[in-house]
């Protein structure tokens, strides 16, 4: 890009002022304070505007505002660019200098110098804007890393690292580097708990068929069963039936048969064989209970108590073993005690005797007395000893008399022996009760003693003789008729009666498997039960089942789903962890390839200018400058600040090249050479008039306009 | 002349993946659909003989309601001789439902993992068959097996693998089927329908599925409607009914040179229309090609713009690669990025370059400080 012509109509202390520039080197020559830096920061405003700092500095000192244009060429256009600020409203136009129309929307977001060179006020400044305030250093960490935006992405505001850092994020979102966060990790989690409820739910579910196919099977066997156990209880209660009826009909043949004998009983004279048998009976009774009579008396008698033994009376008249002990253990307590007393007594007694007959015991009174009491002593001591010994004697007395296990067990037998006969005793008067009563009713009833009773049933046996046959006959049915009652008791006749008219076939039923048949109905009514059980359990246990069941096919497709979107995450991870990868490795080799070619591009520059002596240099990754020196690698700081200058020029020169992508931009140097010697000064001019960038040289002296003359042509503008 | 529907693997019931529940729950009413559809068609066609060689269900997941269903339709059709041959997935097991479910008197169920037979001389047909009584059945029950009565159209109803050796799911070495003579061998287990071709004398085919479950099942799917005399020799005729609610169907569409969703949706919709996809298919669209890596192609957008069809998944296998000479001449980080995945992006293993792909897009979005999220 070119500018062509510059008008100000108001800006600092500069107003109405026009300038025409050529597209090499242009050398704008003013004393100090004649505005030269104002036209640099006035091409800057029209540019890119200005920030807040800059206004207070640069607004129009007579108007308050700042107001202008600059005309400028580009490879396809023709542009002016007006722009005009009075307090806060500002206006910015882009027209066609062809036409003089304007260019609508094109600056509507981004300022006319992002447009024009793609670059941002700052990386404009810090590459082509070189003021004689600023120094000379390109350097700084955020121009270092708008520059490598720049170089990265051709955007100075694209951030590289925070592309990186985004991807990060995204990646972090889906899995944690731990692999222990993230969606990732949460369906990891999510799938584990969903196959432990379909595990549960298939459980369940195959409890629930399980136990379906039990309660199918059960309630089978349950009909089988029943259905067996009624059909055999029918035939066994169809036979039983049968054969109560038959039993029935023989009792009523065997009733009429009894009433039959007995009348020819009482025809043939035998009519007393009722009474005949009561007297039987009745004798038979009594002569059980005489018989047991007998046997109670005679049990009297034998179990009376043995009362001759004398020691054991006393035994029993002293209390017992329990008071004897007592006494035995208290006499020889109270021996022992009186026997050392008496002893004790004794000695003292001895003591008081011999005392008193020692000689050194006067007076004689005295002596008398000691002895006297001596006397008196052993008078108590030996009637305790005495009383002692009565007291052991009679001790052992107790001992040797008495053996107590064996007066013990004899004592108890005898209590025995006399509850026994005393219930003897009481049975016996029981039995002569009974046997009192059968005699009274014998002489009631038949008007004899007991023992003349046998004496009647056998003249009454001698007077049936003769009607034996019929007679037994007779006793046989009313035995056989006894045995059918006792069979058909449960039953009333009504209903017996009610069962004859039953029509009951029992042509099926095999008399010889009726205990089987038994048997069958009740095992399998056993069965039925026992399977009706079985049935309630299953119902009620599948009953519980049925609520807590999930279905498993839903639960399964729930998991595929969260698989499905587990796979296509796990990719997503893949393509960021990929994304990054080739972020950083292309960002490597991009700024590893991009420092040397700065270095390089800047040594031929600043080879060029210093006439080959400095022909090294190095880029930093914060665009600070080494220099291969005589003494070795320096750093350009450590040179002369005129060297120094040289130095920043020429890597400024090449961040040019690599930098400014749609339009090269001029190269605007207020005061920039004021450090360099003659030769040096027109090295650096050769220099810009060789790369053929417009540069707008501000000076306030007449050395590059001199130094040019040398170099070649130039535009030369006295402000 | 006997009429023989012959069916498998109607797999009612099964777990079916899909993006939502509803969705699942829907393809499963659907398949209930076929199976009423196939009852209708046996009603409507007097078929003597519905033979269903295995997998009517899922033994795992089959509801109440289904197995209901299942012999409601039964029911309805009470001409029909119905023969079932239980597979692996629903075995006649002891909890099986085949064997306590009220089946009307027109099901005949082989509930043996040994050949048995039903007899039916009123139509001169006997047909032979067997039951998986779990899940897995190494040995094949057919060695040795002859039918009783040549005259009689002897048909044989089965589950299992068919050419195979050795198989967990009943191998049926050709040599074995060869030996048995059967005059019609209907099979079930594949889920292709497989033309009849001539074994031994007769004929052997796989019906194939019901109804598609997934993307793994493409194609029209039904049933075998086949017609049998046996006068004086062996009259057979049989052709493929189609009775799937829906299709599925892949389809790779070429989008090269597509520089927006638009472009994209303009070659899908021209692929679609070309094969006149209705509202019947499920369609898996995958997108292959280079095309510009100026935009994010928007799965969900072009799925959701494809309403004249039943379902459409979009799956992109494109490659951003339509402007790479300028890519590749750029001389910033884009150009460095794409040139570090170059290698993947051109290698021929597809899910390397797909990454890539999705790599490229992912980056170059990043570094415009654009959404990647999509990608």
């Amino acid at each position: 890009m070119y500018i062509e012509k510059l008008h100000i109509d108001t800006f600092g202390r500069l107003a109405d002022l026009d300038m025409d520039f050529c597209d090499g080197v242009n050398i704008i020559e003013g004393a100090n304070e004649s505005g030269k830096s104002t036209v640099a920061e006035f091409i800057k405003f029209v540019l890119y505007g200005m920030d807040s700092k800059e206004r207070e500095r640069m607004l129009s000192w007579r108007t308050g505002g700042a107001a202008g244009s600059i005309t400028v060429r580009t490879e396809n256009a023709y542009l002016r660019i007006e722009r005009a600020l009075l307090g806060s409203r500002e206006a910015l136009q882009l027209i066609d200098a062809n036409t003089n129309m304007p260019i609508r929307h094109v600056v509507d977001k981004i300022t006319p110098g992002e447009f024009l060179f793609g670059l941002n006020a700052d990386m404009f400044e810090a590459t082509a804007f070189v003021s004689q305030i600023g120094g000379t250093s390109a350097g700084g960490a955020s121009v270092s890393e708008g520059i490598e935006n720049i170089l990265f992405s051709g955007d100075e505001s694209i951030n590289t690292k925070r592309a990186l850092s985004r991807l990060d994020s995204a990646r972090v979102a889906l899995l944690h580097k731990n692999e222990k966060g993230g969606r990732i990790f949460e369906i990891d989690g999510e799938c584990a708990a969903l196959e432990v409820e379909l595990a549960k739910a298939e459980e369940i579910h195959a409890e629930i068929l399980e136990k379906e196919a039990q309660l199918f099977d059960s309630r089978a066997n349950y009909e089988r069963a029943l259905g067996k156990a009624q059909s055999s209880s029918a035939k066994v209660e169809q036979f039983e039936t049968r054969v109560l009826l038959e039993l029935y009909g023989r009792r009523k043949n065997i009733e009429a048969r009894i009433e039959l004998l007995r009348a020819e009983l009482e025809r043939s004279g035998a009519q007393d064989i009722t009474e005949l048998r009561a007297m039987e009976k009745v004798n038979s009774r009594v002569t059980n209970l005489r018989h047991e009579l007998e046997e109670v008396a005679l049990r009297e008698v034998t179990e009376a108590p043995d009362d001759e033994d004398a020691l054991l009376d006393e035994y029993i008249e002293l209390g017992g073993r329990e008071l004897l002990e007592a006494e035995r253990d208290s006499r020889r307590a109270r021996s022992l005690v009186l026997i050392a007393f008496g002893s004790a007594l004794m000695t003292l007694a001895l003591f008081a005797i011999l005392l008193g007959l020692m000689p050194f015991v006067t007076p004689l009174g005295l002596k008398i007395g000691v002895i006297m009491i001596g006397v008196a002593l052993a008078a108590f001591g030996s009637a305790m000893l005495v009383l002692g010994a009565k007291a052991r004697k009679r001790a052992k007395e107790i001992d040797i008399r008495y053996d107590f296990d064996e007066l013990q067990e004899a004592a108890a037998a005898r209590k025995n022996a006399k509850e026994a006969s005393e219930r003897a005793a009481e049975a016996t008067a029981e039995a002569r009760r009974r046997y009192d009563e059968v005699c009274e009713e014998i002489r009631r009833t038949y008007g004899c003693e007991e023992h003349l009773l046998v004496d009647k049933i056998n003249e009454l046996n001698e007077k049936l003789r003769g009607t034996d046959s019929v007679k037994n006959e007779y006793d046989k049915s009313v035995s056989v008729k006894a045995q059918m009652d006792s069979q058909l008791q449960h039953y009333t006749e009504a209903e017996l009666k009610e069962k004859l008219d039953m029509s009951i076939d029992i042509s099926d039923v095999d008399v010889s498997r009726l205990p089987a048949l038994r048997r069958e109905a009740e095992f399998s009514g056993k069965m039925a039960d026992s399977l009706e059980k079985h049935i309630a359990e299953l119902e009620k246990s599948l009953a519980g089942l049925y609520p807590i069941a999930r279905d498993p096919a839903k639960l399964a497709e729930d998991i595929e789903r969260l698989k499905a979107e587990r796979s296509e995450l796990v990719m997503k991870h893949r393509v960021y962890l990929l994304t990054q990868e080739k972020l950083i490795e292309a960002g490597d080799n991009l700024r590893q390839s991009v420092s040397p070619r700065l270095a390089r591009d800047a040594a031929a520059q600043m080879a060029h200018i210093t006439d080959g002596k400095y022909r090294e240099l190095g880029v930093g990754a914060d665009l600070t400058m080494t220099a291969l020196t005589e003494y070795g690698t320096k750093s350009v700081d450590t040179l002369s600040q005129g060297t120094q200058d040289a130095a920043y020029l020429s890597l400024r020169l090449s961040l040019i090249n690599l930098l400014y992508r749609k339009e090269q931009p001029l190269l605007i140097l207020d005061e920039a050479f004021v450090k360099q010697d003659d030769t040096r000064l027109e090295a650096l001019l050769k220099l810009l008039k060789m790369r053929g960038i417009q540069s707008l040289l501000f000076t306030s002296n007449s050395r590059e306009a001199t130094a040019m003359e040398a170099v070649g042509e130039y535009r030369k503008i006295q402000l | 002349m006997v009429k023989i529907l012959h069916c498998a693997d109607l797999h009612l019931d099964s777990p079916l993946t899909s993006p939502d529940a509803a969705r699942s729950e829907q393809r499963r009413n659907e398949l209930r659909a076929a199976f009423t559809s196939l009852i209708m068609s046996a009603k409507m066609n007097n078929v003597d003989f519905l033979l269903i060689a295995g997998d009517l269900y899922d033994s795992e997941y089959v509801s109440k309601d289904t197995v209901a269903l299942i012999c409601r339709e039964f029911a309805s059709i009470p001409e029909c001789k119905i023969i079932i041959a239980p597979g692996n997935h629903d075995p006649y097991s002891q909890t099986s439902y085949y064997r306590r479910a009220e089946f009307p008197d027109n099901v005949y169920i082989f509930d043996s993992d040994s050949v048995t037979s039903f007899d039916f001389p009123e139509s001169n047909v006997t047909v032979y068959g067997y039951g998986f009584t779990s899940d897995k059945m190494e040995h094949c029950p057919l060695v040795g097996i002859k039918p009783a009565h040549e005259s009689r159209i002897n048909i044989l109803v089965a589950h299992g693998e068919l050419d195979t050796e050795s198989s967990v799911y009943c191998p049926i070495p050709v040599k074995v089927l060869e030996g048995c003579g059967f005059d019609y061998v209907a099979l079930g287990h594949r889920h292709s329908y497989t033309e009849p071709i001539g074994i031994g004398g007769g004929f052997v085919a796989y019906s194939g599925c019901l109804e598609g479950r997934g993307f793994d099942e493409c194609g029209e799917k039904g049933a075998i409607i086949a017609a049998a005399d046996k006068a004086d020799r062996l009259r057979f005729a049989a052709k493929f009914n189609r009775f799937s609610k829906r299709c599925y169907e892949i389809e790779h569409v070429d989008v090269s040179g597509s520089r927006s969703n638009a472009d994209l949706l303009d070659k899908i919709t021209e692929a679609c229309e070309a094969k006149h996809y209705g509202s019947d298919v499920s369609l898996r669209v995958i997108m292959e090609g280079e095309v510009s890596d100026d935009f994010v192609p928007s799965a969900d957008f072009l799925a959701g713009q494809l309403t004249k069809l039943g379902y459409a998944q979009i799956k992109d296998c494109t490659l951003p690669i339509l402007d790479k000479d300028k890519l590749a001449a750029d001389s910033t980080l884009r150009g460095e990025f794409y040139r570090s995945l170059e290698p993947m992006l051109l290698s021929d293993d597809p899910d390397e370059s797909s990454l890539a792909s999705r790599a490229l897009r992912c980056g170059l979005a990043a570094l415009a400080g654009n959404d990647f999220c999509e990608i």
